[in-house]
């Protein structure tokens, strides 16, 4: 029993961290370029 | 107006540049971009992502802000599938190379980017009165990169530092974009990166060669 309970906990671990990697699929975070075109009158 | 814009409103997502005009600061890229690229000659003018502007000064520098957030919280609404990580590569004073790691994620959608990439000195020039910031000192089109979902194209851009630069090179930031290959506005910027904090080490460190590092330096 206790070495089918530690199968069970590394499929489920095996899972999440499947899950994790498929949430990297996400939009990146986007950095906006700002250009301020002036001039020293 | 700037900054607070740069310091207080967007530190984390927005890369500001300045292009300067018409002055002692002007720059190759800087001039071709305004007048080749944007095709408009006046200032100030403020670009976001290449796509949305704010022409003149409204005469309130909270109104001038409110002005400019708005197009920037407009662009960062944007979803992008376009990440960017700038490393140093050499450098052997006064010449450095950079690198930009430009990736498309997983999920993204096949196509070129143009790179950019520009070397930008903070606080300067050192004029009584006013915080010039991230003013353009050179900049580079580096080229066009076909790429693909879960691809990175590493791209690489040398720069030549002065005196100026190099007497406050914390102030230093090399910035890289990648944007829709259009010889003409508008084209979008998918995304920005950039060296954050910026240092020079001295006896080689970073070019990797140890043998004449000590503990005393940097």
């Amino acid at each position: 029993m206790v070495r089918h309970r530690a199968y069970l906990g590394a499929t489920l671990l095996a899972m999440a961290v499947i899950a994790a990697a498929a949430g990297d699929a996400v939009a990146a975070e986007r950095t906006v370029l700002g250009e301020y075109f002036n001039a020293t009158w | 107006m700037v900054p607070p814009i740069v310091d207080d409103l967007y530190p984390d997502n927005l890369e500001l540049i300045g292009i300067h005009r018409t002055d002692a600061y002007v720059t190759t890229w800087g001039n071709s971009r305004m007048t080749v690229f944007y095709t408009y000659e006046g200032v100030p003018n403020f670009w976001t992502d290449a796509t949305l502007n704010v022409l003149g000064y409204y005469g309130n520098p909270n109104t001038q802000i409110a002005q400019w957030s708005a197009k920037i919280n407009s662009r960062l609404a944007v979803p992008t599938d376009i990440t960017i990580d700038v490393s140093t590569v050499e450098l052997n004073l006064p010449n450095g190379t950079f690198e930009a790691n430009v990736c498309m994620e997983a999920g993204g959608t096949a196509r070129t980017v143009r790179v950019f990439m520009v070397r930008v000195l903070d606080h300067y020039p050192f004029l009584s009165g006013y915080d010039y910031r991230n003013t353009v000192r050179e900049g580079f089109q580096v080229g066009d990169y076909p790429l693909n979902p879960d691809e990175c194209v590493p791209v690489q851009q040398a720069f030549a530092f002065d005196t100026v630069d190099l007497e406050n090179a914390p102030n230093i930031k090399i910035i890289a974009f990648a944007q829709e290959p259009n010889d003409h506005s508008p084209a979008e910027v998918y995304q920005v990166g950039s060296t954050w904090p910026f240092r020079v080490f001295a006896d080689g460190f970073e070019s990797g060669d140890l043998l004449a590092w000590s503990a005393t330096v940097p």
